[in-house]
């Protein structure tokens, strides 16, 4: 009797720990990305009000005077995929350290900024705020748009592609495209695992220069 | 064998203690290291 009591205390403890995680994991980690993301969209607004030139090998914005920022992390660029409702400031790197930011730029593609070639953005799909949860329900000709302090940048996608972790390849766009600048965005797939990696690859149609 | 002291109040400060400390090694230790290994690596 005592060793039944013993076992059913150990599964509700167990039991437990799990609910545990779960609030850690979709709870607790978008808490923390939340309050930054807070700190890095006042602090991208400021600089581009101010006019302040980015690092020109980070390409991060300086950080405002008046900035309340806890890091000194910056953002790089904004995007919004007005579809699924992302509007989040892009951070540079692609750590998990980075992404507890926000999307983060792959450090290895070209600039959002640069004449030619594609950007790779990596986004978390399972807690840190989740910013590409929903990344699989953008369809061909859905629209993402990139705000860095020289240009807007509008996106069409094109097509999507499922591979499984390693294929870095597939950061230097779409080999069936011919469009100059591309963008390409990664996550993990299915949701809340890591097993492969969904690419979604998009076509620059627009460039918008800020004034 | 008792384990716990058998007055109450230091009894439940230690038990407090304990889930506490549990309850942060998860937090701080075990859940990062899960939700690296797992369930989020979302660059390639």
């Amino acid at each position: 009797m005592k060793a039944l009591r013993a076992t059913g205390s150990v599964f509700i403890f167990l039991g437990l720990s799990i609910l545990f995680f779960v609030l850690y994991e979709l709870v607790g980690t978008s808490l923390v990305t939340k309050a930054r993301q807070s700190d890095l969209q006042a602090d991208f607004q400021l600089a581009l009000e101010s006019g302040a030139l980015p690092d020109p090998f980070t390409g991060e914005l300086p950080l405002p005077q008046a900035s309340k920022a806890r890091s000194s992390i910056r953002g790089i660029a904004r995007i919004r995929i007005p579809k699924i409702g992302v509007n989040a400031i892009v951070v540079e790197g692609v750590t998990l350290e980075r992404l507890a930011y926000g999307p983060g730029h792959y450090p290895t593609t070209a600039k959002f900024d640069d004449a030619r070639g594609a950007a790779g953005i990596a986004g978390h799909r399972t807690g840190w705020g989740a910013p590409f949860f929903n990344l699989d329900r953008l369809k061909a000709g859905d629209q993402v748009i990139v705000e860095t302090s020289k240009a807007t940048y509008t996106y069409r996608m094109m097509t999507s592609r499922v591979v499984s972790p390693g294929h870095g390849e597939v950061l230097q766009g779409n080999p069936r495209s011919r469009a100059a600048k591309q963008l390409v965005l990664t996550t993990c797939t299915p949701k809340f695992t890591a097993r492969d990696r969904l690419i979604i690859f998009l076509d620059l149609m627009q460039e918008v220069p800020r004034a | 064998m008792r384990i716990f002291p058998k007055k109450r109040g230091p009894r439940i400060a230690i038990k407090l203690a304990l889930v506490l400390g549990y309850a942060a090694s998860l937090w701080f230790w075990v859940f990062p290291w899960l939700d690296r290994t797992f369930v989020n690596r979302p660059a390639l």
